[in-house]
């Protein structure tokens, strides 16, 4: 059924046509009508870039940040050097003053130098993933920071999370069950549930580039690997800071418990996402989405989501990497997929 | 400044965009460009090939050129002689076209050699419901049934229909499509183009959903397109002839790197290429400010509401300062990735 619907968008001036005086146009006189176009060439500048527009604080972090890259991205020498060693190389490059700067990202940025982890990441193999992520991982556990919570806050808000205020209190959240943390922030209870000795908790953090790839994968067009990293980068440091505040995680975890899990783990068979199967849901997703069945689109999607977490997870696991209570592996999936769905921005 | 020189210096286009004309044969309700068979404004082929010649010899990640227009086929001989221009310098062509030519099936034949001898690349046939009013469904099939024969790859895009509608179906089951299909299955495909209203009674049709075009838009910095005003533009998108902000200035045969790099003056288009325009709107108006706006259904109906809508633009220009930084980076790992990759192609090619 065709329906007619007059489009109501306030703040615009609606310009009245020479030639087409049938209606009015919502975005005005396309300059493909205008025989004589404004010549204005100055008019295609609307936030100005230039130093005397930005407040100095922001343009020296900005200047630091671009001194760095630049010297990464055109001197092939310099780039070899800074991924073997980034400290090292800044200082003997005179870049004293970015050798601790922004140590979350070059972690981040070296895991991805790694031809292998790339290549994992491209084709979904999880397992492999992890193995390759693992070193870059442990030695980036120094990088993370309750310093940062302010700026956590503002990916979540901006993501549309929310983050309860007794977040912010780590005493506050002492004595709280998990359970309740289920209630209170499901991110908390992700980063909760997901336990091991100290290289298992900053470890965690990997789930969570997980999951922030998946994220990614099915959000549409126009979304690449970048992406991933700057939204896996974020949620690495949310993983960590929830871990490291979070007073209902275990501090440890004993011999036998891990040896339990560990053989469960391996022995227990791993849920295949089969290509059949994705093939058959990821069409779902891609047609729904061609004709606007946005039940049908965000109901492909979950599914695919819930399953490569669960395979991910078990991938995790089986390297030793990360070990998951049976009891709350259902909740922890659970939850994670949730929190994914938000992350990618899909209601459901 | 700093910054500046790492954005420009480590970006290129990927792809240029000539728009050659914007006369057509159609004149559908809601094309963004009003084109019709009447409207004035055309390029001429001395200027075209400056302008590939120049984009060639200024960009080093340039593998495209994309004609379109209005009807591109409309400029007749001096199409087929910019195609083989583009062509000689090893760069892939591609042409965007309503398929009008398919008049019969001999002028299809001929159209179609034409292109292969000027060493088309591919094709994208532009059809729908709209466009069907002008250019009947029986001459898209011929065209691309002589493209077909020609073994020049077709991408059909079928604009989206009512939700009653069954335009593509009609299509892709067509007879005469199928059995195209089934000779060159890897020859034909299809895909559909979300629709957008452009007049106050537009019939609307279904939005997709919100997070298909809640996304960065990836043609800024790796798109650059002349107009039939010889205009230089930002983007090609769907409202761009909307948006004074996105025409950088006139092609003079010389200034075209300078025109390229102007675009990093404004963070904004930086932003758009990062978090998209709707990203940009519900981080610095709120979620809730995205539900008053509507259906949207399209990311360049978004953008065009980003550069148009005053408490937007107030907002922004309050508050961009804060967000600079983040987005710097996040383009500057853009550029970094985007190396890294190429450099891991270039390892797996000579393995």
């Amino acid at each position: 059924m065709k329906r007619r619907k007059f489009l109501k968008i306030t703040g615009i001036g609606l310009a009245i046509s020479p030639v087409v005086a049938k209606a009015e146009r919502i975005f005005g006189t396309p300059d493909s009508l205008k025989l004589i176009p404004t010549n204005n060439i100055s008019s295609h500048i609307t936030l100005p870039l230039s130093k005397a527009q930005i407040p100095t604080a922001v343009f020296n972090e900005v200047s630091k940040y671009s001194l760095l890259w630049n010297r990464v991205l055109s001197d092939k020498n310099f780039s070899i050097r800074f991924f073997r060693n980034p400290r090292q190389a800044m200082l003997d490059s005179g870049l004293t003053d970015l050798a601790n700067y922004k140590k979350h990202e070059l972690s981040t940025l070296l895991a991805l130098r790694d031809k292998n982890v790339l290549d994992a990441l491209e084709v979904r193999d999880y397992r492999k993933f992890f193995e390759n992520l693992k070193p870059y991982i442990t030695k980036s556990q120094e990088y993370v920071s309750n310093s940062r919570l302010d700026e956590i806050n503002t990916f979540i808000q901006n993501k549309g999370l929310s983050m309860k205020s007794e977040l912010n209190n780590p005493t506050t959240r002492m004595n709280q069950s998990i359970p309740n943390l289920v209630k209170n922030n499901e991110l908390a209870f992700m980063a909760a549930s997901i336990c091991g000795n100290e290289t298992a908790l900053v470890a965690a953090a990997a789930v969570f580039v997980v999951v922030a790839v998946v994220a990614v994968t099915y959000v549409g067009v126009g979304v690449n690997v970048a992406g991933v990293l700057n939204v896996a980068g974020y949620i690495s440091v949310v993983a960590k800071t929830a871990v490291a505040t979070s007073g209902a995680i275990p501090t440890s975890i004993t011999a036998s418990q891990t040896g339990w899990l560990y053989t469960a783990a391996n022995t227990a068979e791993i849920p295949d996402l089969s290509k059949v199967t994705y093939d058959s849901l990821l069409t779902a997703a891609n047609t729904s989405k061609l004709n606007g069945d946005i039940l049908l689109n965000k109901i492909s999607i979950a599914e695919i989501v819930k399953r490569e977490i669960n395979v991910s997870i078990r991938a995790a696991e089986n390297i030793g990497m990360i070990h998951i209570l049976p009891a709350q592996r259902e909740d922890l999936i659970k939850s994670m997929t949730n929190y994914t769905l938000k992350v990618m921005g899909v209601n459901y | 400044m700093i910054e500046e020189n790492l954005l420009f210096e480590h970006s290129s286009p990927e792809s240029i965009t000539i728009i050659t004309t914007y006369k057509c044969t159609a004149a559908c309700n809601d094309c963004c460009f009003e084109s019709n068979p009447k409207i004035k404004g055309k390029l001429d082929e001395a200027k075209i090939k400056d302008f590939i010649l120049e984009s060639y010899n200024s960009f080093k990640d340039l593998k495209v050129v994309i004609f379109t227009g209005g009807e591109p086929l409309l400029l007749g001989r001096s199409l087929f002689n910019c195609i083989e221009y583009a062509s000689s310098f090893g760069l892939i062509t591609r042409i965007v076209t309503n398929g009008y030519w398919g008049k019969t099936s001999v002028l299809a034949q001929k159209i179609a050699k034409n292109l292969k001898n000027a060493n088309l690349s591919e094709i994208n046939i532009s059809t729908g419901l709209d466009h069907a009013q002008f250019v009947p469904i029986e001459h898209v099939i011929n065209a691309i049934k002589a493209l077909s024969e020609q073994k020049i790859p077709n991408r059909v895009t079928v604009e989206s229909d009512f939700e009653d509608g069954s335009f593509y179906k009609n299509l892709i089951e067509a007879p005469e499509v199928e059995k195209t299909l089934n000779i060159n299955p890897g020859l034909l495909s299809f895909q559909i183009n979300t629709w957008m209203p452009f007049h106050t009674d537009s019939e609307t049709r279904k939005p997709p959903a919100l997070n298909t075009v809640d996304i960065p838009c990836t043609q800024l910095f790796s798109n650059l397109v002349l107009t039939p005003h010889g205009r230089v533009s930002s983007c090609c998108g769907l409202t761009f002839e909307h948006i004074d902000q996105l025409k950088i200035g006139y092609y003079q045969n010389g200034n075209l790197k300078d025109l390229y790099k102007s675009q990093f003056e404004d963070f904004l288009k930086i932003w758009i290429n990062i978090d998209g325009p709707i990203g940009i709107i519900r981080k610095v108006m709120g979620e809730q400010f995205i539900e008053t706006l509507g259906d949207i259904h399209h990311l360049c109906q978004a953008c065009a509401l980003l550069h148009k809508d005053e408490r937007i633009l107030n907002k922004l220009k309050d508050v961009y300062p804060l967000y600079i930084e983040e987005i710097l980076s996040k383009y500057s790992k853009n550029i970094f990735l985007k190396k890294v990759k190429d450099e891991l192609r270039v390892c797996k090619n000579e393995a």
